[in-house]
């Protein structure tokens, strides 16, 4: 069963657009949404979480609609966004504020995870660094039973040991209730940890989305002398030089003149970074 | 028969669901603007006081009657919209943040009017005797009057507010406001233009003064019942236009771009 369905979205702003995006995230799943900056995550993630209206294509979630469904649906739902804001009080009544609203909220999951995170209920939200106000955040959307998580770049501000925790928590609660959880980050490393499916966004327009090993065991990173891979570039993806070799990423399947001295399995980051390369 | 029973079950169960997420949405704004709304009460108190005590001719009693309540729901409303992102993003539906917003901030003014109301009846009753009669405004005629130009108000604001951006807004109010002072300039001077032409010698002065003598003709002729009444389904009307706007306005809006 899929808890995120969307089919041909599209979504014009003035000067940016999301086009023709169609994916789809299982029950239990974890996808990974990457892409460069300005890429179209944020947006995508607005509007499965019904703030942002779309133009043309569906968009389901739980097999609801966003916008006309986004009382029920959202309860189901806990969210990080990128920049969290929260009202200036201490998070004690924050969550005095926030609890109401969902219909499984648990006090004592809540205060197991904020210790769990070094933090103190009697903390003002605005004295708090921009990690603590992430570990804040995600402790509200842990604790209400949300069956699907919906997180906005939950790792760009966290110190290396605590991200390491933070994508341990995630495989755990996916685990155990058996959540779906859809995260963007432009920290691939990440993404390549714990995702199950991943999904690429550049430009408004979706590369990639599938299967992560699929994903990987698509491309082939080949190394070798400039003169002879260039003449390759035109069946690249993209290629560059590197001090005194040429490094270009291909697609496994294609059919090409051995030319190349080394050959490797590329990293997410690196398929990332040759697709950005690539200038269409 | 079954599919009627089944049908007015759903519509019970969405209005029981759309009432109970307006009072959590209600009681998230009091926990969060409750010092706003108890400073605007203190500031209402402080300056009543000062006419009761002081001034003792009322006018300053009455102005902050009427005006520091007046804007309660608009201040409620612009310092909640940084986080409408966070609100919108939580189980309730976008036409119950509207209406929350107009029954919270409306239920924060009338409070704060309910207390100025019997704060003065109090003191001008047991401890200045001598100065601003307040007896005329206590009642539901005199707490009706007071409420009309509240309500009148926030009608404006509110539907500015949702669709438009706080500084936009802020542009746009003024404007408004701007062009309505102005009509109001212009529309004096074409009337005192038309009595003289109508052999009618007015000054520029008494222009305003002749209208209100008119207004008063006319409650004298209808009765002040029959004008209240009036006045009420009047901005009972707007206030229905209004909300329909809002929630026209923001039902077409992407939340958080700001």
């Amino acid at each position: 069963m899929n808890i995120i369905e969307i089919d041909h979205l599209s979504k014009n702003f003035k000067h940016f657009s999301l086009h023709d995006v169609s994916l789809q995230v299982a029950q239990g799943e974890i996808m990974g949404l990457i892409g460069a900056n300005g890429a179209g995550k944020t947006t995508l993630i607005k509007i499965i979480m019904g703030l942002y209206l779309h133009d043309h294509g569906e968009v389901r979630v739980f097999g609801m609609d966003p916008i006309k469904d986004g009382s029920v649906m959202r309860n189901d739902i806990g969210f990080v966004f990128d920049d969290p804001r929260y009202y200036d009080f201490n998070l004690k009544r924050i969550s005095k504020i926030i609890a109401p609203f969902y219909e499984n909220w648990q006090d004592d999951v809540f205060h197991q995870y904020l210790q769990q995170f070094d933090l103190t209920d009697r903390l003002k939200f605005k004295s708090l660094s921009r990690g603590m106000k992430l570990k804040f955040s995600l402790a509200i959307a842990l604790s209400h039973q949300a069956k699907l998580l919906v997180l906005d770049e939950p790792t760009s501000g966290l110190d290396p040991i605590f991200r390491v925790e933070l994508l341990k928590i995630l495989k755990k609660v996916k685990q155990e209730g058996n959540c779906s959880i859809l995260f963007s980050s432009h920290i691939t490393d990440d993404v390549e940890r714990i995702a199950d499916s991943i999904t690429y966004i550049k430009k408004g327009g979706i590369v990639f989305s599938g299967e992560k090993a699929e994903i990987l065991s698509k491309y082939r990173l080949i190394k070798g002398d400039c003169e002879k891979l260039k003449p390759l570039a035109e069946s690249m993806v993209a290629g560059q030089e590197i001090e005194d070799y040429y490094e270009a990423l291909v697609d496994r399947k294609q059919t090409l003149p051995k030319l190349w001295d080394e050959e490797s399995d590329p990293s997410l980051e690196q398929i990332m970074l040759y697709h950005e390369m690539r200038g269409d | 028969m079954r599919n009627q029973i089944q049908a007015l079950s759903k519509l019970c169960c969405t209005m029981k669901c759309g009432v109970i997420e307006m009072l959590t949405l209600i009681r998230k704004d009091y926990l969060a603007f409750g010092h706003l709304i108890f400073f605007q009460l203190l500031i209402t108190l402080g300056m009543m006081s000062f006419g009761l005590f002081i001034d003792k001719r009322g006018t300053m009693t009455f102005i902050a009657l009427i005006l520091y309540p007046l804007i309660v729901p608009t201040i409620m409303l612009i310092n909640d919209k940084k986080y409408f992102e966070l609100c919108n993003a939580m189980p309730n539906s976008r036409r119950t943040f509207v209406l929350s917003k107009y029954v919270g901030g409306f239920g924060a003014a009338f409070a704060i009017l309910t207390i100025g109301m019997i704060y003065g009846y109090l003191v001008t009753r047991f401890i200045v005797s001598d100065g601003v009669n307040f007896s005329p405004v206590f009642g539901i005629r005199g707490f009706s009057f007071i409420l009309i130009p509240m309500v009148f108000v926030n009608s404006i604001t509110f539907p500015i507010f949702f669709k438009l951006s706080r500084e936009k807004g802020s542009i746009a109010l003024f404007v408004f406001f701007g062009v309505i002072l102005i009509g109001l300039l212009v529309g004096l001077v074409f009337v005192e233009k038309g009595l003289q032409a109508a052999n009618m010698q007015v000054s520029e002065q008494d222009v305003f003064p002749m209208l209100m003598q008119r207004l008063a003709s006319y409650i004298d002729r209808i009765g002040v019942n029959q004008f209240l009444i009036q006045m009420l389904v009047g901005i009972a009307g707007f206030l229905g236009i209004s909300v329909l706007l809002s929630i026209w306005g923001f039902s077409r809006k992407d939340i958080g771009g700001e």
